[in-house]
């Protein structure tokens, strides 16, 4: 690791990282703030625009959009009960009573501080916990690698909490148009109807940003509202929070870290789970649990820790095993194989100098944020007067620019479109789109490796249950797929008392 | 009963067997996963068609608020306009089509002014080739015309 570290600090001493992590970050806290704009959507929007820039300042961008879209939904979570993003909506509960008492700005610079603690936290763990496993991953073969992927789509039921059965339908479906295509294996063309565009498969580029970014577009266009949220956005009180709030937060916020780490590692498990339990867990412990949903910063500090902890904790199984936790770090995956980049351990290798680029530039990012945080937040609640009916077509500008950039082929211009129709039209009728974006990009994987599993073992699958890692990797499969149910299940016996 | 989940499950029910059908005609190991998924999908399509059909109908079905559903005209108006400038693309080119797709639908939604329309058409298709073809070289679609 540390033959990396040099090279890596060496490469964020210019001008273009300054510049590409300052524009970075900007861009992620407007699209952050911007509610109905999702983290997602600006790392999938970001991403075309990385393919002209070295690889190591397109994943530095990615990285800058990524922190600080997660902690952008915060400010208008605090000010206006609206949170720009899933993992601000606990900001909501104590961030806008302490608006309502005339502490806006104490409540912006609490979640400005403990998302910064967060990220920065995560990142350390990013940069000690990556490594090892990315070692250990140099043990896998064929049978490892092909359960690692069926873990990663063990995430479907961690994503479809709301309806079990829809996120199964999606991410079988997404299974199987990710077998569009020449197959590696035998070069028999598999559902390309006579199309030679569609020999290379679905890309997963213009799939994910028709997903994620056209889809809001059009939900943008033909909402009800013309701009995003109404209502008054001004507040003059002192942002910096003093050694007072500091005093009564920071043992929170480091809890709270540790949580947001571990939910982040965690497959399925995303930014709102962990400000959610980060959130509980401060209350629970707190002497004064009666005064959380009234304004106690503390609740604020511990939402905002945690959902920024997970940023970092996400990237670990996403750039070691190729395993992404959640939607933002499957696009984050696209974004790494665009450049040419496999997730796993040639990241940490052969790849060392762009990796640990990325993660120190994460601890840049999470301080960037923080300063334009504190001294620009009351200027970002004005983005948000946007016309919804004006940033819509732009988005569909940039989701078609983008597409078409990837490989300069016309046809992913209309794949665009027509995910874009599917992903609105997933939403409108109750279906997530997360699990067809892990599908699209685990498939080829759990394709590729059971075949070549299969051709090394003679066709038995016995060996699969005679590895010890392949064992240790089917608990963690049975476990992350068993637990969700398992839960549910109780769920509805304690809500049902007859059964 | 839940009319939308059960249409949605009655299409892909066919989408899956269709595939299915086709993917028999494919060499043993390229046929074994599409295969796979494809009757996978029916079976679970299949259960959500009789969910749909079972439960009866609420509300709210899935996760969809019934009262912030967009109406269908403005959802068919927006697919019209982007279909559309996408049509327009290989013809006019990129910057022409994007410069009239920003201009018509601005107008059309009356988000704003022709004024403001012209101003904000004219400021994004300058910043996208500012950005894309001068800072990044990166190709934009060509058109006939342009």
């Amino acid at each position: 690791m540390t033959e990396f570290l040099i090279p890596a600090i060496e490469n964020l001493l210019s001008i273009d990282v300054a510049l590409i992590l300052f524009a970075g970050t900007l861009a992620g806290l407007v699209v952050g703030a911007l509610p109905g704009l999702s983290s997602t959507m600006g790392v999938a929007l970001a991403i075309p625009m990385t393919f002209g820039m070295d690889p190591k300042l397109g994943l530095i961008l990615l990285g800058a959009v990524y922190s600080s879209s997660v902690y952008g939904g915060s400010i208008t979570a605090i000010l206006l009960r609206t949170p720009g993003t899933d993992a601000s909506i606990v900001t909501t509960l104590d961030g806008f009573p302490m608006t309502k008492k005339g502490l806006a700005g104490k409540a912006i610079g609490i979640s400005t501080t403990a998302s910064m603690i967060g990220g920065v936290t995560s990142t350390v763990a990013l940069l000690l916990v990556a490594p090892p496993l990315a070692r250990l991953a140099l043990c896998f073969g064929p049978p490892e690698y092909f359960l690692v992927a069926v873990f990663g789509l063990s995430v479907i039921i961690g994503v479809s909490s709301e309806n079990y059965l829809k996120g199964l339908i999606i991410g079988v479906l997404g299974l199987l148009i990710a077998t569009a295509g020449l197959d590696n294996f035998t070069g028999v063309p598999r559902f390309v109807f006579k199309s030679n565009s569609m020999l290379d498969g679905i890309p997963v580029l213009p799939a994910l940003i028709g997903l994620f970014s056209l889809s809001q577009a059009i939900k943008l266009a033909v909402g009800a509202g013309t701009t995003l949220v109404k209502g008054d956005v001004t507040f003059s009180d002192r942002v910096l929070p003093t050694c007072d709030d500091m005093g009564k937060t920071w043992w929170v916020m480091l809890r709270s870290c540790i949580i947001g780490i571990a939910i982040g590692i965690m497959p399925g498990a995303g930014t709102s789970i962990a400000s959610f339990l980060a959130y509980n867990e401060a209350r629970r412990v707190s002497k004064e649990p009666e005064t959380f949903g009234k304004g106690n910063i503390q609740g604020v500090a511990a939402a905002e820790a945690a959902n920024n902890a997970v940023v970092g904790g996400s990237l670990v199984p996403a750039l070691t095993l190729g395993i992404p936790g959640n939607a933002v770090s499957a696009v984050f995956i696209g974004g790494l194989t665009i450049h040419g980049l496999i997730p796993g351990p040639s990241l940490f290798s052969k790849y060392g100098e762009i990796t640990y680029t990325l993660i120190l530039s994460l601890f840049i990012a999470n301080i960037l944020f923080w300063v334009i945080g504190i001294a620009f937040a009351k200027y970002f609640v004005k983005i948000i007067k946007t016309p919804t009916r004006i940033l819509a077509p732009i988005i569909c500008v940039l989701s078609v620019i983008g597409s078409y950039a990837i490989r300069g082929n016309f046809f992913d211009v209309g794949l665009l479109f027509a995910f874009g129709l599917l992903g609105y039209l997933m939403e409108r009728f109750g279906f997530s789109p997360a699990p067809i974006v892990l599908s699209l990009i685990l498939g080829p994987m759990a394709e590729s490796e059971l075949r070549r599993s299969l051709s090394l073992f003679h066709g038995s699958i016995v060996p699969f249950f005679e590895r010890p890692l392949c064992l240790v990797l089917i608990a963690l499969i049975v476990l992350t797929v068993g637990y969700p149910l398992y839960r549910e299940f109780r769920g509805r016996k304690t809500a049902d008392p007859t059964t | 009963m839940n009319k939308a989940d059960a249409v949605i499950a009655a299409v892909l029910i066919v989408f899956g067997s269709s595939a299915f059908f086709v993917a028999l005609g494919y060499p043993a190991g390229s046929r074994m996963l599409p295969m796979f998924y494809s009757a996978t999908l029916a079976v679970l399509s299949l259960l959500l068609l009789v969910q749909s059909v079972l439960r009866p109908s609420r509300r709210t079905s899935g996760n969809i608020d019934e009262d912030s559903v967009e109406p269908a005209r403005k959802v068919i108006m927006a697919v019209i306009f982007i279909a559309g400038y996408v049509a327009l693309i290989p013809v006019l080119g990129f910057y022409f089509s994007t410069a009239c797709f920003l201009v018509s639908f601005i107008v059309a939604t009356r988000a704003a002014r022709l004024s403001m329309a012209l101003a904000v058409s004219a400021g994004t298709t300058c910043a996208i080739y500012a950005f894309f073809n001068i800072l990044l070289k990166l190709q934009t679609p060509l058109g006939i015309l342009f």
